[in-house]
C-alpha cells in the first residue's frame, strides 16, 4: 500500500475514533466533490443525522513543521479555498493529525488498552479569505 | 424499484429552496426553527423524530451538499429512492398526467418507435381536447382544428416528463401556481386555467371510460357518448385515447397526480384503465360523433380536383387541400350553387387555389362541407 494512502487512512481513523467516543456519527464525504472528508453529527433515528453538525478536511503529517509553538501546514490552494471564508451552512474545519513516522506505531494494542498515535489539532478558516496562490498557514 | 443515491451536484443545486420547502410542507414536515441560512424542519414517524435542514439560499457554498443531506433523510423517512424523491421535488408545483402503456412483446421500459411517437402525439391531443373543453362555454362533440389563444398558451407551458421505469410510461407536467392562502379557502377560490385543464383531462377520460363500459353492455346506446359531451368527451378525445393504444390496440392506464403545492384534499384520482376491448367502442363513438355533429365554421383551402353536374343548377365538387388549423391533406366534397359552381369551374381550369367556409361532417368514408359560404378563388394568398 502507498505510504501516503496508509497515513491518510490512519489520520481519518483517528478523527473517527474521537468522534465515536464523543457519541457522534461520522459520514465519509468526497473531498473532490464536497471539499471535505468527513461529516460529524449527532445521530438521528434510523441512521440519519441531526444538528449540530460540522464538516472536516483531514490532513495527516508525520513530520510537522513547528515554529514558536505553532504547526505550519501547507495546503493546496484548491483545498484551502474549500475551507476559507463564510457562506457555508455547515461549519467547516481543517484538522491536522500528527502521526508516527512508522505505520507500526499508528495503533499499538495491549491487554490494557489500545494507543492511537499521535495527536489531532483543529482550525477554522472562516475569517480567512480565499486565495489565488500557494501559501502556508500558521496553526495553533 | 431501483434504489439510487443522487450525487450529481448540478442536479442537486438546480432545486431552488422554495421547491424544497413546498415539498417538506406537502409531506407533513413542520418548522421547528429558523436560524440564519437554514430552516430546521422536523417530522415524527413511528414515534421517532427526524430532522431535515433546509438551506434557505441557493447561493450557499455547500448548497448541493445540503440538498443531498435533505434527500438522504427523505429517502429514509419515505423508504424510497432518492431519485424518485428528487423527481417529486422538481415537480412539486406540477400536475402530472401519467399514461402507462402495456405494449406486448416488449422488454420493460420499451415501446416500438411508431407506437411511441403515436403515444406522445395522442397524449398531446388529449391535453388539447381537455383544454378546449375548459376554454369554451359549451363543450362540443367535435372540436375545431384551430386552437384558441388560451389553448396555445397552455401548450407552451406543458412539459413532457422524464421517462419512468415500468412498461412504457409517458407523462406530461403542467405547472400550476401554488396555493398561497390557507386551506380554509380551498373550495372558495376559483382554480386557475392550468389546474382546470388538468382536472378536465382526468374527468373527461373517466367519462369516456364509463361511456365505453356502458356501450359494451348495451350496443344500441351510443347516446351515452353524446350525453358525456358536457363532461368533456369529444370525438377528438376518443381518437386521442385510441391513439394511446397504439397500432395493435394494447391496454393502457391514465393517472393524475396533482401538484403537492396545490392539493385538493376532497378528491381521489384512481387510475383509469382501458382494456383492449374498449378501443373499438371508442373508435365507433368517435365516428358517430363526427357523423352526427358537424365541425362548424371550418375553412377549407385547396384545389378543385373534381366537378360533377348533371343538367343546370347546383353541382358537386371535390376540393383537395387542408382544413385551416390542421396539416393533413384531405378531400372535401360539397354541393355548390350555380354561381359558385362557375367559379369552381374557372378555378379547376386555371388550377387556382380556392377557399370556402362551412360545416364539416363525415359521412361514411367521405368528408362533406355542408352550408358552404364565401366560396372564392384566393389568387395565391395561401
Amino acid at each position: 500500500m502507498n505510504k501516503n494512502v496508509h497515513q491518510g487512512l490512519h489520520g481519518e481513523g483517528f478523527i473517527y475514533a474521537l468522534a465515536c467516543a464523543g457519541g457522534f456519527t461520522t459520514s465519509r464525504m468526497n473531498l473532490d466533490l464536497d471539499g471535505v472528508d468527513l461529516q460529524i453529527a449527532h445521530p438521528g433515528p434510523r441512521g440519519t443525522t441531526r444538528s449540530p453538525k460540522i464538516e472536516v478536511q483531514v490532513k495527516s503529517s508525520s513530520a510537522p513543521q513547528v515554529k514558536d509553538g505553532q504547526i505550519h501546514q501547507s495546503l493546496k490552494v484548491g483545498h484551502f479555498n474549500q475551507l476559507a471564508g463564510a457562506g457555508f451552512q455547515v461549519p467547516r474545519f481543517l484538522s491536522v493529525v500528527i502521526v508516527p513516522t512508522t505505520p507500526e506505531e499508528y495503533a499499538v494494542c495491549t491487554d490494557e488498552h489500545m494507543r492511537l498515535s499521535t495527536a489531532a489539532y483543529w482550525l477554522s478558516l472562516t475569517d480567512h479569505e480565499t486565495c489565488q496562490a500557494g501559501r502556508k498557514i500558521p496553526r495553533a | 424499484m431501483i434504489r439510487a443515491q443522487v450525487t450529481d451536484r448540478d442536479a442537486l443545486a438546480a432545486r431552488p429552496p422554495s421547491e424544497l420547502a413546498m415539498y417538506l410542507r406537502a409531506h407533513d414536515w413542520t418548522i421547528r426553527e429558523r436560524a440564519g441560512s437554514s430552516v430546521q424542519w422536523v417530522k415524527t414517524v413511528a414515534g421517532e423524530e427526524f430532522e431535515a435542514l433546509q438551506p434557505q439560499e441557493s447561493t450557499l457554498r455547500d448548497y448541493a451538499s445540503r440538498v443531498r443531506d435533505l434527500l438522504s433523510v427523505l429517502a429514509v423517512t419515505e423508504d424510497r429512492s432518492e431519485l424518485d424523491i428528487l423527481s417529486d421535488i422538481s415537480s412539486v408545483s406540477m400536475d402530472i398526467h401519467t399514461v402507462r402503456t402495456f405494449p406486448p412483446d416488449n422488454a420493460p421500459g420499451m415501446i416500438g418507435l411508431e407506437d411511441g411517437v403515436q403515444a406522445f402525439e395522442s397524449l398531446r391531443n388529449l391535453v388539447i381536447a381537455a383544454a378546449y373543453a375548459v376554454s369554451v362555454e359549451q363543450p362540443r362533440a367535435v372540436q375545431p382544428a384551430r386552437k384558441s389563444a388560451d389553448v396555445l398558451k397552455l401548450l407552451r407551458e406543458v412539459r413532457i416528463g422524464p421517462s419512468a421505469e415500468g412498461s412504457f410510461i409517458i407523462s406530461v407536467h403542467t405547472p400550476v401556481p401554488p396555493r398561497l392562502s390557507p386551506s380554509l379557502f380551498e373550495e372558495e377560490l376559483p382554480e386557475p386555467f392550468e389546474r382546470r385543464v388538468a382536472l378536465k383531462v382526468y374527468d373527461a377520460v373517466r367519462a369516456a371510460y364509463n361511456a365505453a363500459n356502458d356501450a359494451l353492455v348495451d350496443p344500441s346506446g351510443f347516446d351515452v357518448f353524446t350525453a358525456a359531451v358536457p363532461a368533456g368527451v369529444s370525438a377528438n378525445l376518443c381518437e386521442a385515447l385510441i391513439g394511446l393504444g397504439g397500432e395493435a390496440g394494447h391496454p393502457f392506464e391514465l393517472a393524475l397526480r396533482l401538484a403537492p403545492s396545490r392539493p385538493i384534499r376532497a378528491r381521489q384520482f384512481p387510475p383509469v384503465r382501458f382494456r383492449r376491448d374498449h378501443l373499438p367502442v371508442l373508435a365507433s363513438a368517435a365516428q358517430e360523433l363526427r357523423e352526427r355533429v358537424p365541425e362548424e365554421g371550418a375553412v377549407v383551402l385547396g384545389n378543385v380536383v373534381r366537378l360533377h353536374r348533371e343538367g343546370a343548377g347546383t353541382g358537386e365538387i371535390t376540393v383537395a387541400g387542408a382544413v385551416e388549423g390542421d396539416d393533413r391533406l384531405r378531400r372535401v366534397w360539397m354541393n355548390l350553387t350555380d354561381e359558385d359552381y362557375s367559379t369552381a369551374m374557372l378555378a379547376h381550369q386555371e388550377m387556382s387555389v380556392v377557399s370556402v367556409r362551412g360545416d364539416l361532417v363525415r359521412r361514411g368514408t367521405r368528408l362533406y362541407l355542408t352550408n358552404p359560404t364565401a366560396f372564392r378563388i384566393t389568387a395565391g394568398e395561401a
